[in-house]
């Protein structure tokens, strides 16, 4: 890809086309070009001609401005010996006098939405209201003083202002704090840093590769280096996250927020945040990346291209994860799309093609309903305020549309109450990705034709989207549409488990096992989602991290014994365990993990879904135990089947073992890197589940408690007691 | 709201200065073809070509600042056209892309003295007028200005489709458009005659007048003119190949020369939105009357949507090769602005007119990458041209990519952005037909994942196929149409990352025109 000699001319054509668009935006910005109101463009005589200002309209007319950005917010609080103050003023640019009858911080018991001790009023004095002259100003004070070592280290929230203007309404300007800290270029934007963090990466690589340099030893190198240093950024995330964080502790219960406008005139939002929900999926699909480039070793075509994409993909999978705007949501969803298809289809098996192009429909239909479901939430929000205070007729943010009554609005679609068709959209659109019986067909191909590392971050990352889309956006912003069709959704994960676990025993092919696995795995996902209890929100959230863990090992495990005889046939297989013995132990364990032996990981998620859902769906939650024991049938046949008996001597014969001298070598060094730290993980989360029940605490009982209001005693009693147990073990 | 001046001739042509500086360009190319030394002929055409769509670009821009130079809107030449800041944003929009086409259209050096240089100035020239006659389409207030306008741009495309000397496919094509052109013609010129006999009027406004009385007085909309204003719609959707009106557009774009081909999916059905909207608008008063006649048109229009689209794309599945393929998905976008069109409302116009500006970049790209891989490989348009392309031409490919994704409207590209207005235009669509603009919006998203199918081979040819056998290892496209490509990939990408300024302005200078 020697672009450096033949195509510097339009290299060069290029930056002068951006400095251009630059220019032009700069100005089409300025406010001479644009800001005139809409009436101005059809009064020209007016503009044209225009010596004297024009009278005062008859009214009052209420502006907020900051001291430095002018009317534009957020107001930044700063530091005042332990306090965050920042003055505003209120002004009357209107004839008339200005009643103003109310300044308050958004929100109020009910409804929190601001952190504890932020306050507001009048710099003169302790009244509420007021009144201005025209053209008068008056200031206003907010404060916040945090508590020592506050949870909540950060602040937006709105002051809201009622006055007698009455074509203003209430207006708001928009508030935000940071408590300081070491390395605030870094620590104010780590999420920013953790999902763009790749896609740095892959911009190196391409640039790089644009002027001839650079080859494929470092793009791997760069791809190491982008992936470990996200994993790094993503334990400093997990470090800053407080778990037992709510809604109730301000900012609509999210932490490390990242909250600036995008598009003004579509009120998009870059809006980035985690809670209990996605704080796991964070440190999953971090882990999961780095995991998938020590295993992108055997890549030897093109290897710059699959780095480049891999770093994409890895881009988007994050940005799902903590994008908190709908439309951002999508479009890192869709990011994802592109880049998955390509390393399916470049470097996947024979019938890579046919596999990557079903992949893409199939995700395509499904994320284009979800579009349509986006945009029908958007066009029917509520009137609210974007983050800097501006007056919003629609929004994308997830949190302001969970407070939309959309079932309040009695609309239809097609006869079907407007929530629940939307819910019916969404539903569609995550259970592709799940993926739900019937529309899982997608799976199998795609893990069998996908490269190693391509099937592992499908397997642990991918698929959690679907649920994890459920969760944010489903249960979030439509919860009664959610009660309606709870069954429905346990009644899928059953299917789920009993035809995955089937499809499963049926299988030859290892990885097409896995990928059944897979399937009969996620509908405990969705078997605990569909509960509605905390019990099984926090069983979906724990078995989403653990199927990650154990699929991701699974597949590598397929890798290896793939990349020593080049077939994945259990029958060609059996007594590997006195050749590989490293191997069989390790696959013995992920084996275990994935059929849920209890003290490894898949037991938690399984058992806490099924005791979750029982109370509320005995006779399924009956069914989906049997999954169980076909779980445990499939995994250990298929243990048996490549460990155990005698070694077929033809492997001796054929050319398959001769470069390595005709015997199995063992996992090599490359290989354990890879999956030790998975195997540990494993283990350690089997017998020691309380960190990731604590990091998920908060997120499960604000998800339950809008889907199930009887919420919050039943997880404390949850927590009560399965500390106590395992206050039992050694 | 002052009404708008009426202007007589003379005071007219202060406002007129784009459409006189193009008329001036495109004979000063003719005259300069004919009598400049060999040597001087190619740069002196392309001096004065663009130069003459710059001071058009810049008379339209400099109208569309807050500040006009001249009061806007104003009726000229006693009542035949309108200049508003509509009809500059798209005047300023044609200049632009007429430019684009004149650049790429710069032959090689290695060709100079081929037989292609013949036609040079003759293919400029009529490129200069075409984009006159799409001023006057965005222009035109009365019927006679409408047809006028419309056959000044289907005449020349004829001719310019006609342009590939000895090329039997191109006068095929040449032929079928101009017998499918009169055959819309002629309804388009019946349905005028239905609509002028009824109001007794040729301008636009005081159809609407008569319509809205005649309205209001029979209860309903008086199908005398309903029989009109179906037939002028045909003609149009000839215009913009709108289903059941585009059977000629696949044989025309293979036949015709690439960059004409590329030219007439962009400018001509940009000129034909242009009209259309403005036709009902005025016309009609589809905005200002009430809902029933508005719902009414919202059926035919969404209707005719559907059609195109479905048919655009179902049809594009099979091609094989690009030039056909293209057409197909130029007909099925021209569905998917007909569904922002069918909402006939100010956020409809904004989602047509930002669709138009980010089609325009990817298909434009498009062509211009199909342009320049089909002349490296000897003439061969076809799929097959394509493959291995992504080692073979690695940024030809990626600029490729980048247009191809964009045209099924994956983020973050233009055509995302597009599309999205589109469904939020639907969606948010006011009056009781909540049910028909969501099933419309349902149709749009289902044609979106059909038509990744067919974007999706061409993909799979460029990087997930090897070169054929006997292929050269690297494609060397011309640098000039590479460097365009891409140029044009820049607002594709740009454009689905941070679209509000441009947005912005089109809300507020196209769409909110009264």
């Amino acid at each position: 890809m020697n672009l450096r000699r033949t195509h510097r001319f339009p290299l060069l054509l290029c930056v002068a086309f951006a400095l251009l668009a630059f220019v032009a935006l700069a100005i089409a910005r300025s406010p001479r070009a644009f800001a005139a109101p809409l009436t101005d463009a059809g009064a020209p005589a007016a503009s044209a001609s225009a010596p004297a200002p024009p009278p005062l309209p008859h009214r009052p007319i209420i502006t907020l401005a900051t001291r430095d950005e002018g009317a534009r917010g957020p107001l930044l609080l700063t530091a005042h010996d332990g306090a965050y103050v920042a003055e505003l003023t209120i002004g009357n640019d209107g004839g008339e006098p200005l009643v103003i009858s109310r300044i308050a911080i958004r929100g109020d018991d009910e409804d929190v939405r601001a952190p504890p001790r932020l306050s507001v009023r009048f710099s003169d004095g302790p009244a509420t209201s007021a009144t201005l002259a025209s053209g008068a100003t008056k200031n206003v004070v907010v404060a916040w003083t945090p508590e020592r070592n506050a949870r909540t280290r950060q602040v937006f929230a709105h002051v809201v202002v009622t006055s007698n203007d009455e074509q203003a309404g209430e207006v708001a300007m928009g508030v935000h704090a940071q408590l300081a800290s070491a390395l605030p270029f870094f620590s104010d934007h780590l999420l920013s840093w953790v999902t763009f963090l790749p896609l740095l990466g892959a911009l190196v690589i391409v640039v790089l590769a644009s002027f001839g340099r650079g080859d494929d030893r470092s793009a791997r190198i760069i791809a190491l280096v982008a992936t470990a240093l996200q994993c790094v950024f993503a334990l400093w995330i997990a470090g800053a996250f407080h778990g037992d964080v709510t809604r109730l502790d301000g900012n609509d219960g999210y932490q490390l927020i990242e909250h600036a406008v995008w598009v003004r005139s579509f009120d998009a939002e870059y809006f980035l945040g985690v809670d209990g929900v996605s704080m796991p999926m964070v440190l999953l699909t971090s882990l999961v990346s780095f995991i998938g480039c020590i295993a992108s070793a055997s890549i030897s075509t093109r290897a710059r291209g699959y780095y480049a994409l891999y770093l994409l993909l890895a881009t988007g999978m994050m940005g799902v994860f903590v994008a908190l705007d709908l439309l951002l949501f999508y479009v890192f969803w869709e990011v994802m799309l592109l880049p998955m298809y390509f390393l399916i289809g470049v470097w996947g098996g024979p019938r890579k093609e046919y596999a990557a192009i079903k992949f893409f429909l199939y995700t395509l239909v499904g994320s284009v309903f979800m579009l349509l479901a986006f945009v029908a939430l958007y066009s029917n929000a509520d009137r609210t305020f974007l983050v800097d205070g501006t007056t919003v007729a629609h929004t994308f943010s997830i949190p302001e549309l969970a407070r939309v009554s959309f079932a309040g609005k009695h609309l239809t679609v097609f006869g079907v109450g407007f929530s629940k068709a939307i819910w019916i959209l969404l539903f569609f659109g995550f259970a592709i990705k799940i993926p739900v019986f019937p529309l899982h067909t997608w799976l199998p191909d795609a893990h069998v034709e996908a490269p190693t590392p391509i099937s592992v971050v499908l397997a642990a990352v991918l698929l959690k989207m679907g649920t994890y889309g459920i969760l944010r956006i489903n249960f979030a912003v439509l919860p009664d549409a959610t009660r309606w069709a709870a069954g429905a959704i346990v009644a899928f994960g059953v299917v789920n488990v009993i035809y995955g676990a089937f499809c499963a025993m049926a299988q030859d092919d290892l990885k097409r096992l896995v990928a059944y696995s897979s399937v009969s795995h996620m509908g405990f996902c969705l078997i605990g989602l569909g509960s509605l209890t905390p019990q099984g929100i926090a069983a979906c959230l724990f078995q989403m991290v653990s199927h990650g863990v154990v699929a991701a090992m699974l597949f590598l495990l397929v890798g290896v014994i793939y990349d020593r005889v080049h077939t994945r046939s259990l029958r060609a297989m059996g007594g590997l365990a006195s050749e590989m013995p490293l191997y069989a132990a390790l696959s013995g364990l992920a084996f275990m993990a994935s059929l849920g032996l209890p003290g490894l990981s898949g037991f938690w998620g399984e058992a806490l879904a099924l005791l979750g859902a029982f109370p509320s769906y005995r006779a399924l939650t009956t069914i989906a135990a049997l999954g169980l024991v076909l779980s445990a049938a499939y995994n250990l046949g298929a243990f048996q089947r490549m460990f155990l008996g005698p070694l077929r001597e033809s492997w001796r014969t054929s050319g398959a073992l001769e470069p390595f001298g005709g015997r199995f070598p063992d996992v090599t060094g490359r290989e354990l890197a890879s999956i030790a730290p998975l195997a540990v993980l494993a283990v350690v989360l089997g017998f020691w589940p309380v960190p990731l029940f604590g990091l998920i605490a908060g997120g499960v009982r604000d998800v339950s408690s809008l889907v199930d209001p009887a919420g919050p005693d039943q997880i404390a009693s949850l927590f009560h007691r399965a500390t106590h147990a395992l206050a039992m073990l050694p | 709201m002052t009404p708008p001046l009426t202007l007589t001739s003379l005071e007219s042509a202060r406002y007129a200065i784009p459409e006189i500086a193009l008329s001036l360009a495109a004979l000063l190319v003719l005259a300069w073809d004919l009598f400049a030394k060999p040597r001087a002929r190619r740069t002196g055409i392309f001096v004065i070509a663009l130069g003459g769509l710059a001071v058009a670009a810049f008379a339209s821009a400099r109208e569309l600042t807050l500040a006009p130079r001249f009061p806007l809107p104003a009726v000229l030449f006693d009542g035949q056209l309108t200049c508003d800041t509509y009809a500059c944003a798209f005047r300023l929009f044609f200049a632009i892309v007429t430019a684009f086409v004149v650049v790429a259209a710069i032959p090689a050096r290695t060709v100079a003295r081929g037989p292609d240089r013949s036609a040079l100035g003759e293919t400029i020239a009529l490129l200069l007028v075409v984009c006159l006659g799409m001023n006057l389409m965005a222009m035109a207030r009365t019927l006679l200005l409408v047809y006028l306008a419309i056959e000044i741009v289907s005449v020349l495309s004829f001719i310019l489709t006609a342009f590939r000397a000895g090329d039997g496919k191109s006068h095929e094509a040449a032929l079928k458009y101009v017998v499918y052109g009169g055959v819309a013609s002629g309804v388009m010129l019946y349905g005028m005659s239905w609509i002028y006999g009824l109001s007794r009027s040729l301008a636009l406004d005081e159809i609407s007048e008569r319509v809205i009385a005649m309205t209001r007085e029979q209860g309903h909309l008086p199908n005398a003119f309903v029989i009109g204003a179906a037939c002028v719609t045909a003609g149009l959707a000839y215009k913009i190949a709108a289903a059941p009106f585009h059977m000629w557009a696949p044989d025309v774009y293979e036949g015709a020369p690439t960059l004409v081909a590329a030219f007439l999916s962009v400018g001509p059905k940009a000129a034909g939105f242009a009209l259309l909207v403005r036709f009902f608008r005025e016309a009609f008063g589809a905005q200002a009357a009430t809902a029933e006649p508005r719902a009414a048109w919202g059926i035919l229009a969404g209707s005719l949507a559907i059609a195109t689209m479905t048919i655009g794309n179902l049809s594009a599945l099979a091609q094989t090769n690009m030039k056909r393929l293209l057409a197909y998905s130029s007909i099925a976008h021209a569905g998917t602005m007909l569904l922002a069109f069918a909402t006939f409302d100010d956020e409809g116009v904004a989602a047509i007119a930002f669709y138009l500006v980010a089609y325009c970049a990817m298909n434009l790209g498009a062509f211009l990458v199909v342009l320049a891989v089909g002349e490296a490989s000897g003439g061969d348009e076809s799929l097959g041209a394509f493959r291995g392309l992504g080692a073979r031409a690695p940024a030809m490919a990626a600029a490729m990519a980048v247009f191809l994704i964009s045209l099924v409207g994956l983020p973050p590209f233009a055509g995302f952005v597009g599309k999205l207005y589109v469904l939020v235009a639907l969606l948010r669509a006011p009056g009781d037909y909540h049910q028909w603009y969501w099933f419309l919006a349902v149709a749009g998203v289902v044609n979106t994942a059909v038509s990744l199918f067919y974007y999706a081979r061409v993909l799979r040819a460029m990087y997930l196929e090897d070169a054929p056998a006997g292929a050269s290892a690297r494609v060397s496209v011309r640098r000039l149409h590479a460097s365009l490509a891409l140029i044009l990939a820049v607002p594709t990408v740009l454009l689905g990352v941070w679209w509000g300024p441009l947005y912005d302005f089109l809300s507020l200078r196209v769409a909110a025109t009264p």
